[in-house]
């Protein structure tokens, strides 16, 4: 089962994505803690893009999702928005940041919440593609 | 919406909403600041209401903490099982106080039974 979103890319917009997520999987009885780590990967890559891709104010992201059939299936996440590059060695050896820092740990978190992430360009937008298992 | 109150070197922070995310976040940095140039002890953050933290939520966090006397603490009561997740992946629950409720955490830290 598939399904697409695209909301404008704000911060306030992201929270859409992130509830059209769950509302997509709901019928299959996730447990909670898998549920908020989901939703936390979307806000984080959404987030990303919002704040460091965007080079208007009036860019989009689209979502399109993947839902398995049933318990044990790979929830596939892509989103995809124009902007900026991201430089891959930001992907090599992602780390959280220390305690002290104000910012810098979306890349990490994404990584601690799915089973796979992945990036690519193609032309001028960049795709993410998250896949958890259930 | 944020409830803030400092009084006697003591800043509480009470989040209403159900979210701490970077749309609430810029919220939350401009309600405190006033309080921070004080320069409070001790920072309680109520977070009974919140179901939902991101990373920028938790960056407004750190940034109250260091803003706070540096032989200070900040407290995080009533903190639900997904922000505790997210204190555990970024190991901000080594950081920061962690209490079940503000009863309890003003107990702790300030002594005072109820």
């Amino acid at each position: 089962m598939q399904h697409g979103l695209s909301v404008p890319a704000t911060f306030t917009a992201v929270r859409d994505l992130a509830e059209a997520a769950r509302t997509a999987i709901s019928h299959l009885g996730a447990p909670e803690l898998w549920l908020f780590e989901l939703e936390l990967a979307i806000v984080e890559t959404a987030n990303n893009i919002v704040a460091h891709a965007q080079d208007t104010d009036c860019g989009r992201i689209d979502l399109y999702v993947s839902v398995p059939a049933g318990p044990n299936g790979r929830f596939i996440l892509e989103f995809r928005a124009s902007g900026h590059a991201l430089a891959r060695h930001h992907l090599d050896n992602v780390r959280m940041a220390p305690p002290e820092a104000e910012s810098g740990r979306g890349l990490a978190l994404i990584s601690t919440c799915v089973d796979e992430l992945h990036y690519e360009r193609s032309g001028e937008i960049n795709i993410w593609r998250l896949v958890k298992i259930l | 919406m944020i409830g803030v109150k400092l009084e006697a070197g003591v800043l509480w922070i009470k989040p209403y909403g159900q979210r701490l995310d970077a749309a609430v976040a810029p919220t939350l940095r401009a309600a405190v600041a006033d309080a921070l140039a004080q320069r409070p002890h001790l920072t309680i953050i109520n977070a009974e209401s919140l179901t939902f933290v991101d990373s920028t939520g938790l960056g407004a966090i750190v940034a109250i903490m260091k803003q706070m006397d540096p032989q200070g603490a900040l407290a995080i009561a009533g903190a639900g099982p997904n922000l505790k997740r997210l204190l555990a992946m970024t190991g901000l629950d080594q950081v920061f106080r962690l209490f079940p409720d503000v009863a309890q955490a003003e107990a702790a830290l300030l002594g005072t039974a109820r």
